[in-house]
C-alpha cells in the first residue's frame, strides 16, 4: 500500500457534480440536505426546463423571515425533491432487464468448504443471467454443489448486493411462487426473453418485488442468515456509489508461528533481566562511545512492538467459529474495499488481490468508542475474523520482513528526515477503517497501530555527532 | 404513485405507515415523506440510492430512515403507525394466490406500458429541444418520464469506473438524445410497433396491500393494514411504543414540539443537529446534546462542545428532562409541553 492510501476513504470526487455545477462546499454547515432543484436540473430530461431559469446553488437562509419569496423558494425545492424522488424504476425489456429470484433457503445448509469468501449460506438471490458487467464485482457461482441441480451454475448474490442492485434500478427482483426447479425449468438462456413483460407464463412463477419488499426481505439483525444489518448495507451502498469495489472480508487462515516471535520472546526475556541485576545508577560509570548505548540503558519502560497476529489455540478458533452468526463484537473487519484503480482490470472476485482498506461497521446508537480489548480484537487478534496484516511504513518494510532486529544496528531507525518519522507514525503498522453509522449518516474513522518505540530518535544524535568525531 | 396531489391538508390524511424492518423505521412513500416534511417538521435522512444517478452520494433517495425518536413522536401524535414489514412481507407473499398475482401483474403491466409511452413521448420532445422544450416539459413531469435513458446506458457499462464516466457524459449531455439512442436502435429486437411496456420495480408494496383479502398469518399488531383500505380513523390507531428509544428522547420530543427540524448529530458530535426550519432552506442553529438532569457535566465537555459549535456557527445546546421535585420556576422553556425539559445554550466566547 502506498502512503497515499491513508487518506480517508471518502471519495475525493463526486462524479455527479464533478463538473461545473459543483455546489459550494459550505464549510460552516453540513453539506447534507442539498438543493434538489439543482440535481433535478442536471437530469437529462429536465434540461430543456432547467435551462430557462438560473440554477440556484444550494444556498440557505439563517431563519424564516416570513416573506413570500422565501416560502416560494422552499416550496420549489420541495417540489423538485418530490419530482426526483417520485421516480419509478423501470426496466426496458430485452437488454436492461436483469431478473433475480429470491430463494432464501437454497444454500441454507451448504457447508462452507473452501475459505474463499463464498458465504454460500448467505446467498439468497439468483440471477437469471449475468449479462452486463455487474457480475464483475458481485455475486458468485456456488462451487462444490451438484452441477445438475436447478440453477446450480447461476450467479448468486449476497443480500447487500441484491438490495443495492434493486435500489439503483438494475435488478428486477421477483418472489417465486414455485420452487426453484419450476422457475428455472423452461428457461434456456434465451427462452422467455422474447415475450413481453408480465406475460401469461409469468403468472404461475411469482410476483415482482417492490423496493420496500426488498428491504423487508433482505435487511435483518446481526447474525440473521441471508440478511444484512441495515448499517452494514448502508456502508456497502455508500462505498459502491463512490466507485469502490467491496467484498465481504474473508476470515484469515491462522498464520504459522514463525521463528520471529520466538526471537522476540528471547530478547524480551534477556533485556529487562540484564538491567534488573544492575544497581543504581541506571547509567553507570564507564566508556560510552555513542548515545545509543546510553539511551538503551535508559529505556526502562517496555514499548509496544507491532507483531504478527496473535494466534488463538486451535480449539479456541473452532469454538469461536461456531458462534460466527451470533451477535458478536461489531469491531471486526467486515468488508474488504478496493480502489477503483488501474489494477481494476486484473481484479477477480474469486481471488481478489489484497484489499486497499479493511472496513468494520458499527452503529453509533448502540456502540461506544472501542475499548482497548476491542481495538486489539480489531487489529491484532485474528480468530474467526480477518485482521489487517502487518503493513509497516515503507522504510521499515524491507527490514521488518528480513530481519526484525536490523534496526538496532543501523544508524537512524527508518532513515529519512524527521518529517519521514511523522509520516511513518501516521501510517502506522497496520490499520482498519471503522465506519460509524448514525441514523443513515456514515462517517469513516481510520484506526492505525502506531509504534513510537520503533522510532529511535537518539540514533540520530550519533549520526549527527559522527562526522565531527571521526574527522 | 406521484399522482396524488400534494395539497392534501395535514388533518384529513390517513395515518402514515412506518415500515419497521429489523428494528429500524423506514418510509418508502414519497407522498408520506413530503407530508411529514410539510406538516410535522420531520425530515430525517434519505438513505437510498437515487436510481436516476446511482454513482453519487450527495443526492440520496428513498427510503427515509427515521430515528426511533421520530417514529415515537409520530405515533404519539397519531399521524403514523408502525407496521412490522420484516414479518409481514414474507407472510403476505407466501400466501398470495394466483388471481391476486395475476391482478398484480396486470396492474404492473399497465404501469409498464404507461412508462414506455411516457418515455417515448419525452424522447420525441427531447430531440427538437430548441423549440418545443419549454412547452411540453410539463408533460414529462409524470413519474417515469425523467431518466429512462439512464438505465440503458449505465447498465451496459461497468459498475465501477466506466459508470462514472458515463454519468458524467450524461450530465454534459448536450449531445441530443437521438445520438445516444442510436446504438440502442441497432440492437433492439422489437420495433416499436406496439408498446410492450417495461418491467417495473414499484417503490412501495401498496398495490399488494390494497387487495382486500384477509390473511390470518399477520403479526398481532392492532393498527394493521385496514387503515390502508381507508377503513380506520385516525383515532383508532393505538399508539404502539417504539423500542430502542434513546435516553435523549425527552429532549428530542421537546424540540420537535417547538417546531424544530432535527437530523442525527453524528457529524457535529452531538445527539441532534437542530434546524429552525426545513433543512432544504435553512442552516442549523444548534447542536443539541442530551444530559441527564442529575448528571455531572465535565467542564472539558462544555468547552469542547462550545468551541466546536462556535466554529461551525452553531450554538452548543445542552438539555434534558427535569426530574423529581425541581422547583419549576416560571421559565419559557417548560411552558409549552407537558414534560418539563430545560435547555441551555453555550457559546465559546474567547481564549
Amino acid at each position: 500500500m502506498a502512503f497515499d492510501d491513508d487518506d480517508d476513504p471518502h471519495p475525493a470526487t463526486h462524479p455527479a457534480t464533478g463538473n461545473s455545477s459543483n455546489p459550494p462546499n459550505d464549510a460552516d454547515d453540513d453539506d447534507k440536505p442539498q438543493d434538489f432543484r439543482l440535481f433535478n436540473s442536471t437530469l437529462p430530461a429536465r434540461r430543456p426546463q432547467a435551462s430557462g431559469r438560473a440554477i440556484r446553488r444550494g444556498e440557505k437562509d439563517f431563519e424564516a423571515h416570513g416573506t413570500r419569496a422565501q416560502e416560494g423558494q422552499l416550496e420549489a425545492s420541495r417540489e423538485a425533491m418530490h419530482d426526483v424522488l417520485g421516480y419509478t424504476r423501470t426496466h426496458r425489456p430485452p437488454r436492461d432487464h436483469l431478473r433475480g429470484w429470491y430463494f432464501p433457503h437454497r444454500w441454507a445448509h451448504h457447508a462452507e468448504t473452501d475459505s474463499g469468501g463464498l458465504f454460500a449460506r448467505h446467498r439468497v438471490v439468483v440471477l437469471e443471467s449475468d449479462k452486463g458487467s455487474l457480475a464483475h464485482t458481485m455475486g458468485r457461482v456456488v462451487t462444490g454443489a451438484d452441477r445438475h441441480a436447478p440453477a446450480a451454475l447461476k450467479t448468486w448474490l449476497l443480500p447487500e448486493e441484491a438490495l443495492y442492485l434493486v435500489e439503483r434500478g438494475s435488478l428486477d427482483l421477483w418472489w417465486p411462487a414455485r420452487d426453484i426447479a419450476h422457475v428455472f425449468a423452461g428457461k434456456g438462456e434465451e427462452a422467455g426473453e422474447d415475450a413481453g413483460p408480465y406475460d401469461e407464463e409469468d403468472v404461475p412463477l411469482g410476483v415482482p418485488l417492490s423496493l420496500q419488499a426488498a428491504y423487508a426481505l433482505l435487511i435483518g439483525r446481526p447474525g440473521d442468515r441471508g440478511r444484512v444489518p441495515l448499517e452494514r448495507y448502508q456502508v456497502y451502498a455508500n462505498l459502491r456509489r463512490s466507485g469502490y469495489k467491496v467484498l465481504r472480508a474473508t476470515p484469515l487462515s491462522p498464520p504459522a508461528a514463525g521463528a520471529r516471535s520466538l526471537w522476540e520472546w528471547l530478547f524480551a526475556l534477556l533485556g529487562p533481566a540484564a538491567r534488573k541485576s544492575r544497581a543504581s545508577p541506571l547509567v553507570g560509570p564507564g566508556l560510552y562511545r555513542s548515545y545509543a548505548q546510553v539511551y538503551a540503558r535508559l529505556a526502562l519502560v517496555p514499548r509496544h512492538r507491532p507483531s504478527a497476529v496473535t494466534e488463538l489455540t486451535p480449539t479456541a478458533i473452532t469454538e469461536k467459529a461456531g458462534q460466527e452468526d451470533e451477535e458478536e463484537d461489531p469491531f471486526h473487519v467486515f468488508y474488504h474495499v478496493w480502489n477503483n484503480s488501474a489494477a481494476a482490470a486484473s481484479f477477480t472476485k474469486a481471488r481478489p488481490p489484497p484489499p486497499d482498506f479493511r472496513v468494520a461497521v458499527v452503529d453509533a446508537r448502540t456502540t461506544g468508542p472501542p475499548t482497548l480489548e476491542q481495538m486489539r480484537g480489531l487489529l491484532e487478534r485474528g480468530a474467526v475474523f480477518e485482521v489487517p496484516p502487518l503493513n509497516p511504513p515503507s522504510p521499515f518494510a524491507a527490514a521488518a520482513t528480513t530481519n526484525p532486529q536490523s534496526s538496532f544496528s543501523g544508524g537512524g531507525a527508518g532513515g529519512g528526515g524527521i518529517g519521514a518519522v511523522y509520516k511513518r507514525l501516521k501510517h502506522g503498522w497496520r490499520n482498519a477503517v471503522v465506519a460509524v453509522v448514525d441514523g443513515g449518516l456514515v462517517s469513516y474513522l481510520r484506526f492505525g497501530e502506531m509504534a513510537f518505540g520503533e522510532e529511535r530518535l537518539y540514533e540520530r544524535f550519533d549520526a549527527v555527532g559522527l562526522p565531527g568525531g571521526a574527522g | 404513485m406521484a399522482a396524488v396531489s400534494v395539497s392534501v391538508s395535514g388533518t384529513d390524511r390517513a395515518p402514515v405507515r412506518i415500515s419497521k424492518v429489523a428494528g429500524r423505521y423506514l418510509l418508502f412513500d414519497i407522498d408520506d415523506i413530503m407530508h411529514l416534511r410539510r406538516h410535522h417538521n420531520i425530515c430525517s435522512v434519505f438513505v437510498g440510492t437515487t436510481p436516476q444517478n446511482p454513482q453519487q452520494n450527495i443526492f440520496m433517495g428513498l427510503p427515509v430512515e427515521l430515528m426511533p425518536e421520530e417514529a415515537q413522536v409520530l405515533v404519539d401524535k397519531k399521524v403514523a403507525y408502525i407496521f412490522d414489514d420484516g414479518v409481514f412481507h414474507p407472510a403476505r407473499l407466501a400466501t398470495l394466490d394466483e388471481p391476486t398475482r395475476r391482478a398484480y401483474l396486470q396492474s404492473l403491466k399497465h404501469e409498464g406500458k404507461m412508462a414506455q409511452l411516457v418515455a417515448e413521448e419525452s424522447k420525441k420532445q427531447f430531440v427538437p429541444k430548441v423549440k418545443q422544450g419549454k412547452k411540453k416539459s410539463k408533460a414529462s413531469r409524470t413519474e417515469a418520464g425523467p431518466a429512462v435513458e439512464d438505465p440503458v446506458e449505465q447498465e451496459t457499462s461497468t459498475v465501477g469506473e466506466k459508470d462514472v464516466e458515463d454519468t458524467i457524459d450524461l450530465f454534459d449531455s448536450s449531445t441530443p438524445a437521438s445520438l445516444t439512442s442510436k446504438p440502442k436502435s441497432i440492437n433492439n429486437v422489437p420495433t416499436k410497433a406496439e408498446p410492450e411496456g417495461y418491467f417495473v420495480t414499484p417503490t412501495t408494496t401498496s398495490a399488494l396491500l390494497l387487495t382486500p383479502t384477509v390473511f390470518p398469518h399477520l403479526p398481532p399488531s392492532p393498527p394493521a393494514e385496514p387503515s390502508e383500505c381507508g377503513g380506520l380513523s385516525t383515532a383508532a390507531v393505538t399508539p404502539a411504543s417504539v423500542d430502542n428509544l434513546p435516553a435523549s428522547y425527552p429532549l428530542y420530543a421537546h424540540l420537535q414540539d417547538k417546531g424544530y427540524y432535527m437530523m442525527p448529530g453524528l457529524r457535529f458530535g452531538c445527539d441532534y443537529n437542530v434546524y429552525p426550519g426545513d433543512p432544504l432552506r435553512f442552516h442549523s442553529h444548534f447542536q443539541a446534546t442530551h444530559v441527564g438532569w442529575e448528571d455531572e457535566i465535565t467542564m472539558l465537555d462544555v468547552v469542547t462542545g462550545g468551541r466546536l459549535g462556535t466554529n461551525v456557527k452553531k450554538g452548543f445546546l445542552l438539555g434534558g428532562a427535569v426530574t423529581s421535585s425541581e422547583p419549576q420556576t416560571a421559565e419559557g422553556e417548560t411552558a409549552g409541553s407537558g414534560d418539563a425539559v430545560r435547555t441551555f445554550c453555550v457559546e465559546w466566547a474567547a481564549m
